[in-house]
Formats: C-alpha cells, structure tokens, sequence
C-alpha cells in the first residue's frame, strides 16, 4: 500500500509517528501469527518484540521491495523458526492463548473462544511445515510462490502442505464444537 | 469432516491481540533502537525485554497519507471563470490572515474514525475519535519546539519530546487548509458552480493537477490521477469542505487515497490552554 511506503519512508527519515502507525497496524497480526507458529505465548511476543526492534534499527537504511506485511510476516517466521530450532520440540502439549472474537452474546462467545482454543490445539498438532503454510497464507496473506521461496521447496509442494494440514485440520475439528 | 470453509473461517477469526503491557515495552524499546540508528542518543546498554524505557516521542497529524506529503508554498494564482460570486484571490487572502482554525478531517465521508484539528500559528493539536471516542491527542508546539502525546486507550502518554527538524518541516507539510487553499488556487483548476452544503451557500473549484501535491513526491508514481475539490462559503469566502482522491501506480500497483476536510471554523482565536496537555493523574509516561 501507499501509505506503508509513506510511513517507511518517513521512518527512514528519523519520524518516530509513523513508527508507531506501522506497530500499531500490524502488532495484533504478527503476534497472531508468532503465536500461530510458536504456541508459546511469551516467546510469540518476544518474536514480535524482535522484528519490531530489528525493524527500527535499520529503519534509516530500509529499502521496501515489496509489502510491509509480507516483509514483518516473514521476519516473524525467520525469527520463530530459529527459536524451534535452537529450542527444539517442547513435549509439553500447545497452550492456547486465544483473544476472543468481538461477539456480543456472551453464550456464542463462550463457544467461539472454545472452538477457537480447539483450533489453535489442532494447529499445534500438525507439522510445522504444513502449520507454517497454513499460518503463512491465511494469515500473513503471502502467496503459495512466497512461502515455496521461503521453505525451500517447489509450489506445487507448498500447495500441497497447504493441502494436507487444512485436511488434517477438518480431521481433527470433526465433531468439535460446530458454529 | 468439517468443510474446509469452516476451517477457513476458524482461522480468520483466530486473532491474538497484544496486551498493554506489551505495547508499552516493545514501542519503548522501538524507539531507543530508533533514535539510536538516527545517532539522536548515545548507544545504550542492550535492550532488556519486559522494560519499560521512557522515551520521548513527537506526533504529526496526518489525515491522509499522499496529502501529508504535500510541499506547498507556491501561491500563484490563475484566474478562474469570469462572473464567479466569489473572489478567490480574497479567499486566500482570508484564509491567511486567519489566526486560528479548526476542522474535521477523515479518510472519507463515512469513516468513522475522524480527527478535530486545531491550529494556530504556532501550535497544533489533534483529537482523533474511533466510534465517537477520544482515543489519540497530539499537541505540538512550534515555538518551544516540543510535542506531546495522549494515547487514552492505552492510558499512556509522553510530553515535552523535542521535536525534530524532520517535523518542524512537517509543519509546512501537514494537511494544513491554509496551504491546502494555496495550492489549489495556485494550481489549474475549473470551477464547479454553486452547491449547497451543510445549508451555506457555497462555490466550488477542482483540480486535477498533479502539481498540486507539490514538486516532489516521497516516492517514484506514475499515472497519478488527482481530483481535489475545494468548496467556500459564498457569504464569508471561507473555505466549507475540502476533499480529494488520487490514485498513483507504484511498483506496478496501483494506490488509492481519499480525504475529507470539513466543519471548519476560520478566523477562530483559540485559548492558549487548548494547548497545554491535560495528563489524567492515572496515565503512565512511556
């Protein structure tokens, strides 16, 4: 969008209110998507903390090629993925940490956040490629081009990740709570 | 197995917002990074995570991104049609000589998020409201050379933040309706007619010139389409409403940004105190 280019132009330039815009703006979506990565909620935060702090460094010299949103996304993902590794798998089970949806019937709330909770649980079960296409494409909104560049690996792979995880997913969800 | 738009719709609702206290520790250590990669502050020790860092911070007001970028100051004025009832070249001439303004800005005629800006000739505020409340008040004060922040949703705030040449520059860049009017009428425009607003009697110009976003654009666009009305009071020749629209094509995209500027009230003369940040005693320093 113009108005990222604007606002990373005026970072460039040293103005701290446009740093702000550009967290303000995409804050909530990183850490959704750290968290969506990571399940852990503090080390989601730091991850966002990271980008964001790494982001301002280099702000002076940041040449935007591309959007800022899929820039940060993958930023995110970098980071998050060096953490899985250095960590390696925890055995312990995906502690969901799920912010509700702005529904006003506190019933259909209840069971939003519920069904939401099983989702993040069932994300967590999957492989990480096929959660990280998953969480990539859906909620980052990179295309399947992107996230093959990213992974390494063909788009026909990165489709096909696609694929198995949201099939596995209507697997694990089967019989959950419905809407 | 549940359909996968269901799943779709799962994932889309899935959101996790950051907490305050994030917020708080992240810009804070956002900003020193910031000043420090500027060479604003000597290197400190490494970033602490979970600390909070004060830090100072200035505001501009920007109601619309390509229009913030606006280099005015050309005040060359072509004429308009012959048998106008309004004198243009008296308007800017009012307009300057205005002390003080206030207007309404938006992103368009149904947002709902808007801003009340104040400006005088060495001083601005801006109230910003989402859904009708108070959320943001940046004040700026060119005569000190500090700014200030309210943020009332967060119950932060920062004052006292010098300001930078970058934003005193930003003064003659902001969507100020003094240059805003200026640039317009320097520009080649046509008139409009008559048209009345809000129950004033009111004239109109429009341009489409490009020029009228200035000589230099912050970045490379091409294909720039601009259509800027400006409508005045028949009765008081002072600006009513303001609003635009331009598209530019940037890296093979092509980019949409609309304005509106309006409830104005000119020649207003505005109390020292509306400018003096009023920090509710329970809001933290960031």
């Amino acid at each position: 969008m113009l108005e990222d280019r604007l606002l990373v132009l005026r970072c460039r330039r040293g103005n701290r209110e446009a740093m702000c815009r550009i967290y303000q703006k995409y804050k909530d979506l990183l850490l959704t998507v750290a968290t969506g990565l990571l399940h852990e909620p503090a080390e989601a935060e730091d991850v966002v903390h990271d980008v964001f702090v790494a982001f301002a460094q280099s702000a002076d010299q940041f040449q935007l090629t591309g959007s800022l949103k899929g820039y940060l996304a993958t930023c995110v993902r970098n980071l998050a993925l060096d953490r899985i590794r250095v960590n390696a798998r925890r055995a312990e089970g995906p502690k969901p940490v799920i912010s509700s949806p702005a529904a006003q019937d506190p019933e259909r709330d209840a069971v939003a956040t519920e069904e939401l909770a099983q989702l993040q649980s069932a994300m967590g079960r999957l492989p990480y490629e096929q959660r990280e296409v998953i969480v990539m494409h859906l909620k980052a909104g990179l295309r399947f081009r992107e996230i093959a560049r990213l992974q390494g690996v063909s788009i026909s792979t990165s489709h096909a990740r696609y694929r198995y995880g949201i099939d596995k997913l209507r697997s694990l969800l089967n019989g959950e709570v419905q809407k | 197995m549940r359909p996968e738009e269901d799943i779709r719709q799962m994932i889309d609702r899935w959101n996790r917002k950051t907490s305050g206290q994030m917020d708080e520790r992240v810009l804070g250590d956002v900003l020193h990074a910031m000043d420090e990669s500027q060479g604003q502050v000597p290197s400190g020790p490494p970033f602490r995570r979970r600390s909070i860092m004060k830090n100072p911070i200035t505001k501009l007001a920007v109601a619309a991104a390509v229009i913030a970028a606006v280099v005015l100051g050309l005040f060359e004025f072509i004429s308009t049609d012959a048998g106008s009832g309004v004198v243009w070249a008296e308007v800017a001439q009012k307009v300057e000589a205005s002390p003080g303004v206030i207007y309404r800005g938006r992103g368009n005629r149904s947002d709902s998020k808007y801003s009340m800006n104040y400006l005088s000739a060495t001083k601005n505020r801006q109230d910003t409201y989402e859904s009708g409340e108070l959320t943001v008040s940046h004040y700026l004060d060119f005569e000190t050379m500090i700014a200030s922040s309210i943020f009332h949703t967060q119950k932060h705030y920062w004052r006292d933040a010098p300001l930078g040449e970058q934003n005193a520059q930003g003064h003659d860049e902001m969507t100020d309706p003094k240059w805003l009017v200026q640039s317009i009428l320097s520009c080649e425009h046509k008139t409009l007619g008559e048209k009345t607003i809000e129950g004033i009697l009111c004239e109109g110009l429009e341009t489409s010139d490009p020029a009228v976003l200035g000589k230099e654009l912050p970045v490379p666009a091409s294909d720039i389409n601009i259509r800027m009305q400006l409508w005045v009071s028949a009765e008081t020749s002072y600006p009513v409403l303001c609003e635009g629209n331009v598209t530019a094509a940037f890296e093979g995209q092509t980019h949409t940004s609309e304005w509106v500027m309006d409830q104005f009230q000119w020649d207003a003369r505005l109390e020292p105190g509306l400018f003096e940040p009023n920090v509710p005693t329970d809001y933290k320093e960031i």
